[in-house]
């Protein structure tokens, strides 16, 4: 498989002066053609950070950004807008960012227009064809997004991403708003899309929003990525703390499974609260004192997996469940 | 019973682009109860009627909604037919309610310490240093470190997570028999969440308070709630204990939702269809989603099953593997 997008050893800083702090660090990732890579981590760990990087809608302060085996790390404005097409996005809350005073054919018709050649009658076609392939009725296309559900507007929000035939679909927590039947039905056109060989980035707070389609999963914590395996390896054996203690934060809709699972201590912090050593360190219930002076560095454990974990490397990272 | 709500409708009043007057019911006999010390999850998906029974039964509806029939007895008393002054009087105090939104019920111009301490003085006497005590006691059970500096914070200067806690202290602190909780965690990362959860329900447990918490998680009923009542186009479709429900979920819909948690998911490419809420039909509201519909749905289906579980379905088998 090809590589579609790329990042190589990227930092972002946010801030200006003594306030500077590092959005993400020295963060490498690939996406492949026809794969979906789940990206999982709660607010401040760098999610949005990463996608407007992806997107090369923000320069990185260091680092590399790929797409389709070029660098557009430092392409001008004007040469990044010809590339729009080709890595496209879609947003946590679709009514913050689709248009109120226009019909869903015209909102699906802005990105035929600016990316394709196509001519009116072919984007007429193209439309209903794109209607088509997201649920959206044809009844729908003639309403404006006040008279949908948030549902709806999220699938009319994949059909804009996706009207021009990108290679590269980032989505930030696209499923939030939703309720589960529509979150379901949109990760079930995630897998016919990345089965069409689109490379897809999906991001969330919450590992099982991720799970069902992802086909590799990455875990960011403070900006850096802890844990990143194959999703079936990953959540039968997560080795780093804190994908434990995620995972475990997972509410099964099983009341035979109660009780039992690792609390953490306080909340997830800001990128400005970052102490010396491992980030997760004064949060995770395994920490030794040499995990508050020297950071961890992603390592490969085996062949397919990578963890940020001093305690990893000994087999000694598993939190013991509480009650 | 702590709180039996009987066949709750509610009308909204309004005219439609053509200028014709328009009652749309919003809610159509909705019936479930809350025991005391047990707690009830309401699920349902948006727009099916959870927040508006909350908003119904506690008086707080918007003017252009209105009851139009039912009961809701909180301890005996009909909350749908008591005045203004008494509502008041039991809002608060003995019924705490945490709505959506948590930083609306704030007052940015209180720090929240004396905002913990006027909940209380509004409802009773109480000499202030006994107030501030309960009030940092309150916030120390819901996980804010530190309760007495907590106390001078601003509401701008709190994270999501804990204006949620101080939120929740505020619904509590007047030992109320009953807490509505209206998607209390919505919003919070997912780690907190699981840590505000687990310290409200030890709370509810050691106080023997009543809980009613909304939410569109199942994974929030399995774990924390001991009854469930599913909502879907205005109407509770199923309620029983959370064990029996999740073991054999009788009505179609709650068995369509529990196919959707993501653990349980198994993703059929394109084969999943949510569909728009559809237009009020006559008989059966899920009728339109429904795999299993048959002529008979246009029919409204009863109450079916006996004692505890029941659910809304004309073949709903209540027990049935």
């Amino acid at each position: 498989m090809s590589v579609v997008a790329e990042l190589r050893r990227v930092s972002v800083l946010l801030g200006h002066g003594e306030h500077e702090v590092a959005a993400l660090n020295r963060v490498d990732m690939q996406v492949e053609a026809g794969e979906i890579l789940g990206v999982v981590g709660e607010s401040g760990a760098g999610k949005s950070t990463l996608a407007r990087i992806f997107l090369r809608l923000a320069p990185p302060a260091d680092g590399a950004v790929l797409l389709e085996d070029s660098d557009i790390t430092i392409l001008s404005e004007r040469r990044l807008r010809r590339l729009r097409g080709r890595m496209t996005m879609v947003f946590r809350d679709p009514r913050a960012v689709l248009n109120p005073r226009m019909t869903v054919r015209a909102l699906l018709e802005e990105p035929l227009r600016l990316h394709t050649k196509l001519n009116a009658g072919a984007r007429r076609t193209a439309i209903d064809a794109l209607a088509a392939r997201i649920h959206l009725r044809p009844a729908e296309l003639d309403l404006r997004p006040d008279a949908l559900g948030t549902d709806r507007l999220q699938l009319v929000g994949l059909g804009r991403a996706i009207a021009s035939q990108p290679k590269l679909l980032v989505l930030d927590e696209p499923t939030r708003e939703l309720d589960m039947a529509a979150a379901a039905e949109l990760l079930g056109l995630l897998a016919q899309l990345r089965d069409g060989g689109m490379a897809i980035v999906l991001m969330s707070h919450d590992i099982a929003a991720v799970q069902p389609v992802a086909d590799r999963i990455a875990v960011l914590y403070l900006g850096e990525i802890v844990e990143e395996g194959a999703t079936a390896d990953l959540l039968a054996d997560p080795l780093h703390p804190y994908t434990q203690s995620l995972l475990s934060a997972h509410l099964p809709a099983d009341p035979a499974r109660r009780g039992r699972r690792i609390r953490l201590r306080g909340e997830p912090p800001l990128p400005d609260e970052r102490t010396s050593g491992c980030g997760f360190a004064p949060r995770c219930p395994i920490a030794e004192n040499r995990c508050r002076s020297g950071a961890p560095t992603p390592n490969l454990v085996g062949t397919n997996r990578r963890v940020a974990c001093l305690r990893v490397l000994e087999g000694s990272s598993r939190i013991p469940l509480s009650r | 019973m702590l709180l039996d709500v009987q066949d709750l409708r509610v009308e909204h009043q309004g005219r439609a682009a053509d200028n014709v007057a328009r009652r749309p019911s919003a809610l159509n006999g909705v019936s479930f109860r809350v025991v005391k010390g047990r707690i009830l999850g309401l699920v349902g998906e948006h727009g099916s009627g959870k927040s508006l029974t909350a908003s119904a039964i506690l008086g707080l509806l918007q003017p252009r909604s209105r009851v139009v029939g039912g009961r809701a007895l909180f301890e005996g008393q009909d909350l749908l037919r008591m005045s203004d002054a008494d509502l008041t009087r039991l809002r608060g105090a003995r019924i705490g309610f945490v709505v959506q939104s948590g930083h609306a019920t704030l007052d940015p111009n209180t720090r929240v310490g004396a905002q913990l301490i006027r909940a209380q003085s509004v409802h009773r006497r109480v000499a202030k240093a006994e107030a501030a005590w309960r009030a940092e006691t309150i916030m120390s059970s819901m996980g804010i470190v530190e309760p007495r500096l907590r106390a001078q914070a601003w509401p701008h200067e709190l994270t999501p997570a804990a204006v949620q806690r101080v939120v929740l202290a505020l619904a509590l602190i007047n030992e109320p028999q009953l807490l509505i909780a209206d998607e209390p965690t919505a919003g919070l990362d997912i780690t907190t969440q699981v840590q505000i959860l687990d310290l409200l329900y030890l709370e509810l447990r050691r106080r023997r308070i009543g809980g009613m918490i909304i939410t569109r998680d199942l994974g929030v009923v399995a774990q924390y709630c001991d009854d469930i009542a599913v909502m879907y186009g205005g109407q509770v479709v199923e309620q029983g204990p959370v064990p029996q429900v999740f073991a054999r979920p009788a009505h179609p819909f709650t068995r369509a939702l529990l196919a959707t948690m993501p653990e349980r998911l198994a993703i059929d490419a394109g084969k999943v269809r949510a569909g728009p809420l559809p237009e009020a039909p006559d008989g059966c509201p899920y009728r339109p989603r429904c795999d299993e519909a048959t002529e008979r749905c246009a029919i409204a289906p009863p109450l079916v099953g006996a004692g505890v579980h029941a659910a809304r379905c004309h073949f709903a088998r209540i027990g049935a593997p």
